[in-house]
C-alpha cells in the first residue's frame, strides 16, 4: 500500500510513523523545509518539501502509484484544496481530508462529497466524541467497544487493595468467578501479555474485556463504584471546548416556559450542570451566547485561588480541554487531589498518557491519536474494523472481519500461526461474542480483535488474506 | 447637512399632507359644512403652492442621500411641520380659537395622544372631526414611514428615517428592502383599519362614527367624536370590539407580517408579545375583581375593566367610564399601565414592552453578574443575543423619559396645579395617552391650562413620539458641527 501525507505536524508526523512501522510505503510532503527535514531524519519515507496544492509536487510524491492521500495539515481549506486536486486529476487514490471547522465539517458537504473528498476528518469533534463515550460510561476508563458486540476493552489502573494483585491470574479468575480476560497489562510503560501464570502488581494498568454489567461489578469490588456525574467543570472552551458542550448540552434545550418546567421538576428529569472557564475574554462571550444553559466565566484556571474556590470543588467532574495539554494534566491532577471526584484531560502527546494515568486522571483522550487512529481505521477499510492504539501507540488492537476467501476458515485458533506478542482477544459471531479457546474453529463473517505489536500487522494482514 | 434634500422631501411630505386635507374638505363638502370646506381649501391654497415652490427650488439635491444626522433633521422637522399647517384649518374656521390651541390639538393628534383642549366636541363640524382623527391616523403608523412607503425617493436614507420615526428598539428588519417595509406595515395598518371600520358598523355606527374611531383605535390615539367618549356608545359589542383593535395596535406590526408569511412559532415565541399580553390580562383580570362592587356582575366589570386597561396600557385613552370614581387599587393600576405602553414597533407610545423587559433582565443580570463576578452573560431576547448597541441605548432612554417627566411635571406645576395633576399631565404627554388622572381624568380635558403650558406639552408630544433622542439630537451643538 502506497499512502501520501501531506503535512508532517504532530498529526502527519504520527500517521506517517505508525503507517511505516505496519510496513508501508509512504511519502511525505510538507512545505516547511525545518520539518521536511526532521521528518526525513526521523522517518523512512520520501519526503518532498514543497507546496501540496501543486500538481507537479503530487507527481514527484508519487501520487499516480498512490493508494489512498491523506491531508492533514493546519489548514482547512488546504486540505480540502489539495484532495479535490487528486480526486479530479488523479482518480485511483482514496482522499482523507482533515477539516476542523464545524462550519465545513457538519454540513451536507460530507454526504455530498463536495470535490470528490471521500473521508472528512475532524480532530476536534472525534476528540470530543472520546471525551463523551468516557463520560457515559461514568469517566472511569478509557473505552473499546467492539463490532455487535456486548463486549468491551476498558482500561483499569490496580490499586493497592486490588483483588487483581499478589497472585497468578489463573487463581484470581477462579476466586472471582466473572467471565473476563485480560489481554494486556502496562508495567512502568512496557507492556505484557499475560498468560494464567503472570502475576500482577500494584500500579499495572490491565485492560479488561468483559461485558458492561460485569466491569460494573469489577468497578464495585476495586472501589471504582458508581459515581453520578451531574455537575461537570470543563476547562477551555476552544473548538474542542466548544464541541464538548454542544455534546454535553445536545439534548438539555432551553425550556422557555414555565409550564416546561415546572414538567420537568415533577418528571424528575436530571439535568446535567456544565460550567466553563476560559480565560480569553472574547471566547467567553461567544460561549455565553451559544451556551444559555451553561455558565460561563472568564477566569485563568492556573491564577491563585481559581480552582481552589469551593463552588468549583463541588463539581462532579473536571473535564481539562485547553490549547496547553501539559496545563490540562496539571489541572486535571490538581484539581482531583483537591476533592472533585473525576478527571478527564486531553493531552497532545501520546507518551504523556502514561504519565497521566499516574497522576491520578481517570481518562486521558490524545487528540492525535484518535485522529490517527480514525485515519488508520479508513485506511484499512475493509477487513478491519476497528483499531485502537494502547500504551503510546505499540500495541494495537484491530478488529478484522472474515470474508468467505480468507485461508483462516475452518481452521483451529490453535493452528494459526500468530507473530509473537499477538493474541486473539475475542470473537464475535453473530449476535454472540466469544472469549476464545484453542478448540475453536474460525468461521466465515467472524469478527476477530486481535492485540498486536504494531511491526505485526503486515504479517497478520498478510495471515489473513492468505 | 444636506438641507436642501431634507426641504425636498419635506416638501413631498407636506402634498401628501395636503392629499388628506382635501379628503377632509371632501367629508366636510357631504355634509354641506361650507364655511369648514372654505377652512380646508384657504389651509390648501397656502400649503400647496408654498410646497411646490420647495419642491421644484431644491429639485437639484432631490438625488442627495439623506445620511443619519439629516434623517433625524427630517423626521423632527416634519412632525413640527405637518402640525403647523395641520392646525391651520381648525383656526379658518374659527372653531377652535387660538392659534395655540389648534397646534396643541395638532401634534396631539399627529403624535396620537388624545389630549384635547375641546370643551364641546359635538359642537365641530364633521370635516374637522374627521380631519382631527385623520391626524390620529396619519401619525400613528408615522408620516415618514407613509412618504417612503408612497415614494421610492429615500433609497439609501430611508432606513435611517424609519428608525428615527419607529416607536421603540427595533431588533428586526422584516424584508430587505426599506420600502417595501414601509409598504408592508402601512398595508397591514390599512387592513386593520378596514376590518375595525365593518366591524364598528356592524355594531350600529355610522360611517362617520365608525372611522373615526378606528383611526382613534388603530393609531392608540383616542380622540372621539363624542364628550363621552366610547362612552357614548352604550354597546357591550362596540368596547369590546374597540378593546380587541387597541390591544392589537398595541402590538408589533412585524408580528403581524410573520403571521403573514407563515411564521407563527416567531409571533407565538416572541418574549415582548407574551409580556404584553400578560401585563394585560393580569391587570385586567384585577381591576375586573376590584370592580365587582362597583359594577355588580363580573361580565360588566370584565367589560370596563378590559375597555380601559387596554386603552391605558396601549396609550390610546379612550373611555367608556369615569375612572377616577373607580376604587383606589383599580385607579393606581392603570397608573402602573401609564409606565408600560405597548410594543416597540407598534402605533403605541409609551415607554415600551421591549424597554421594561430588557432593562428587567439588565437587572437580573446584574444580579448573576454580583453572584459570579467573573461569570459571563447575555442578555437575551427572543433567544438572541441582544448586543451593547441595543441595551445601552435604552438604559438611556429610560434615564432621559424620566429626566424629561420631571421637567414637565415641574412646569406643569408652575401653573399652580398638584402633583398628581401636574405629574399625571407630564406623563399622559410624554406617554401619548390623552387623559390622566386629577384635573385631566377622562371627564375633563387640557382646555384650562395657560399658553406656555401648552407649547411645552405639545413639545413633550412630541418628545415621546419621536421617542426623545431624534428630537433632542438636534439641540446638541455636536449635531450641526459634527
Amino acid at each position: 500500500m502506497y499512502i501520501v501525507i501531506l503535512g508532517a505536524g504532530r498529526v502527519g508526523y504520527m500517521l506517517a510513523r505508525q503507517l511505516i512501522d505496519e510496513g508501508k510505503d509512504v511519502a511525505l510532503i510538507e512545505l516547511n523545509a525545518d520539518r521536511a527535514k526532521n521528518s526525513s531524519n526521523n522517518l523512512d519515507c520520501l519526503v518532498v518539501n514543497a507546496s501540496g496544492t501543486n500538481i507537479d509536487t503530487l507527481k514527484k510524491a508519487g501520487i499516480q502509484k498512490a493508494d489512498a492521500f491523506v491531508s492533514v495539515t493546519e489548514s482547512d481549506e488546504i486540505n480540502m484544496i489539495a484532495c479535490g486536486l487528486v480526486s479530479t486529476e488523479f482518480a485511483k487514490p482514496v482522499t482523507i481530508a482533515r477539516v476542523r471547522s464545524m462550519d465545513y465539517s457538519d454540513t451536507k458537504l460530507i454526504e455530498n462529497s463536495i470535490l470528490g473528498i471521500d473521508h472528512f476528518i475532524n480532530p476536534d469533534k472525534e476528540a470530543s466524541q472520546a471525551v463523551i463515550r468516557a463520560l457515559e460510561y461514568g469517566a472511569r476508563s478509557d473505552i473499546m467497544k467492539f463490532e455487535n458486540g456486548r463486549i468491551e476493552m476498558r482500561d483499569l489502573p490496580l490499586g493497592r487493595d486490588s483483588v487483581f494483585i499478589n497472585k497468578p491470574l489463573k487463581s484470581v479468575r477462579k476466586d472471582l468467578g466473572f467471565e473476563f480476560l485480560i489481554s494486556v497489562i502496562i508495567r512502568d510503560n512496557y507492556s505484557i501479555i499475560p498468560d494464567g501464570e503472570t502475576i500482577l502488581r500494584e500500579n499495572d494498568r490491565i485492560y479488561l474485556l468483559s461485558t458492561e454489567e460485569i466491569f460494573e461489578d469489577i468497578y464495585t469490588l476495586e472501589n471504582l463504584g458508581d459515581q453520578e456525574i451531574k455537575k461537570i467543570l470543563l476547562v477551555g472552551g476552544g473548538d474542542v471546548g466548544m464541541n464538548i458542550a454542544e455534546m454535553i448540552l445536545e439534548n438539555q434545550e432551553v425550556v422557555p416556559n414555565l409550564i416546561g418546567r415546572l414538567k420537568n421538576i415533577l418528571l424528575n428529569k436530571k439535568r446535567n450542570k456544565l460550567h466553563i472557564i476560559d480565560k480569553d475574554y472574547a471566547r467567553t462571550k461567544v460561549l455565553s451566547e451559544r451556551f444559555p444553559q451553561a455558565l460561563v466565566t472568564c477566569q485563568d484556571i492556573m491564577d491563585e485561588g481559581v480552582l481552589e474556590d469551593e463552588e468549583l470543588l463541588k463539581n462532579d467532574l473536571i473535564i481539562s480541554a485547553t490549547g496547553n495539554h501539559e496545563l490540562n494534566i496539571i489541572a486535571g491532577s490538581y484539581a482531583k487531589s483537591l476533592g472533585i471526584k473525576k478527571a478527564i484531560s486531553l493531552v497532545m502527546k501520546d507518551s504523556y498518557r502514561h504519565m497521566a494515568h499516574n497522576l491520578n486522571l481517570d481518562v486521558t483522550i490524545s487528540r492525535n491519536t484518535t485522529v490517527v487512529n480514525s485515519i488508520l481505521k479508513i485506511l484499512r477499510r475493509g477487513n478491519i474494523k476497528n483499531v485502537y492504539a494502547i500504551s503510546g501507540g505499540k500495541l494495537e488492537v484491530l478488529e478484522f472481519s472474515i470474508s468467505n476467501n480468507s485461508g483462516l476458515v475452518g481452521k483451529k485458533l490453535s493452528d494459526i500461526k500468530l507473530p509473537k506478542n499477538t493474541l486473539i482477544i475475542l470473537i464475535t459471531r453473530g449476535e454472540g461474542t466469544i472469549i476464545p479457546y484453542g478448540d475453536l474453529i474460525v468461521e466465515e463473517d467472524d469478527h476477530i480483535a486481535i492485540i498486536t505489536e504494531r511491526e505485526s500487522i503486515k504479517k497478520l494482514e498478510g495471515l489473513l488474506v492468505e | 447637512m444636506k438641507v436642501k434634500t431634507v426641504l425636498h422631501v419635506l416638501s413631498v411630505l407636506m402634498l401628501i399632507i395636503s392629499l388628506f386635507i382635501f379628503l377632509s374638505a371632501l367629508v366636510a363638502l357631504y355634509y354641506r359644512e361650507f364655511s369648514s370646506v372654505f377652512a380646508f381649501l384657504k389651509t390648501l391654497l397656502i400649503v400647496v403652492p408654498l410646497s411646490l415652490l420647495v419642491y421644484f427650488m431644491t429639485w437639484k439635491s432631490k438625488n442627495g442621500v439623506l445620511g443619519t444626522r439629516e434623517g433625524f433633521l427630517l423626521v423632527s422637522s416634519s412632525w413640527i411641520t405637518a402640525s403647523l399647517a395641520g392646525a391651520l384649518p381648525f383656526t379658518f374656521d374659527h372653531e377652535i380659537p387660538g392659534y395655540t390651541d389648534a397646534f396643541f390639538e395638532t401634534m396631539s393628534g399627529f403624535t396620537t395622544t388624545g389630549a384635547s383642549i375641546l370643551t364641546d366636541i359635538e359642537g365641530l363640524s364633521h370635516g374637522m372631526l374627521f380631519w382631527r382623527s385623520m391626524t390620529h391616523w396619519l401619525g400613528g403608523m408615522g408620516i415618514v414611514v407613509l412618504t417612503v412607503a408612497l415614494l421610492p425617493l429615500l433609497g439609501i436614507g430611508g432606513t435611517q428615517l424609519l428608525r428615527a420615526e419607529a416607536p421603540g428598539p427595533s431588533l428586526d428588519k422584516i424584508t430587505p428592502k426599506i420600502t417595501q417595509n414601509a409598504k408592508i406595515l402601512w398595508l397591514i395598518y390599512v387592513g386593520f383599519t378596514f376590518v375595525e371600520i365593518v366591524l364598528l358598523m356592524f355594531g350600529g355606527m355610522s360611517l362617520f362614527d365608525a372611522s373615526t374611531h378606528t383611526f382613534g383605535t388603530m393609531a392608540t390615539g383616542g380622540f372621539s367624536t363624542r364628550a363621552a367618549s366610547v362612552g357614548a356608545f352604550d354597546s357591550a359589542f362596540i368596547h369590546i370590539v374597540i378593546t380587541v383593535f387597541m390591544v392589537l395596535a398595541g402590538m408589533n406590526f412585524n408580528l403581524y407580517y410573520k403571521i403573514l408569511s407563515g411564521n407563527f412559532r416567531g409571533f407565538f415565541r416572541d418574549t415582548e408579545m407574551k409580556v404584553y399580553i400578560s401585563i394585560f390580562l393580569v391587570v385586567t383580570l384585577l381591576i375586573s375583581i376590584n370592580l365587582l362592587g362597583t359594577y355588580g356582575s363580573f361580565g360588566k366589570s370584565l367589560q370596563y375593566a378590559g375597555f380601559q386597561a387596554a386603552s391605558i396600557l396601549t396609550t390610546t385613552g379612550y373611555a367608556t367610564a369615569d375612572y377616577s370614581l373607580w376604587p383606589a387599587f383599580s385607579q393606581n393600576a392603570l397608573f402602573f399601565l401609564m409606565f408600560v405602553g405597548g410594543c416597540s414597533g407598534s402605533t403605541g407610545g409609551g415607554l415600551k414592552v421591549i424597554r421594561i423587559v430588557t432593562l428587567f433582565k439588565l437587572a437580573i443580570h446584574e444580579m448573576k453578574q454580583m453572584i459570579y463576578p467573573s461569570g459571563v452573560f447575555r442578555l437575551r431576547m427572543n433567544g438572541i443575543v441582544m448586543k451593547k448597541d441595543i441595551v445601552y441605548p435604552i438604559a438611556g432612554f429610560f434615564f432621559l423619559y424620566f429626566l424629561l417627566l420631571l421637567a414637565v411635571t415641574l412646569s406643569v406645576s408652575s401653573g399652580g396645579y398638584s402633583i398628581i395633576t401636574s405629574f399625571s399631565t407630564a406623563l399622559a404627554t410624554l406617554g401619548n395617552i390623552g387623559p390622566g388622572f386629577g384635573k385631566i381624568g377622562p371627564a375633563f380635558n387640557y382646555s384650562f391650562f395657560p399658553g406656555y403650558i401648552k407649547w411645552i406639552l405639545s413639545v413633550a408630544m412630541m418628545l415621546g413620539r419621536l421617542e426623545i433622542y431624534t428630537v433632542l439630537i438636534l439641540i446638541t451643538p455636536k449635531f450641526w458641527r459634527p
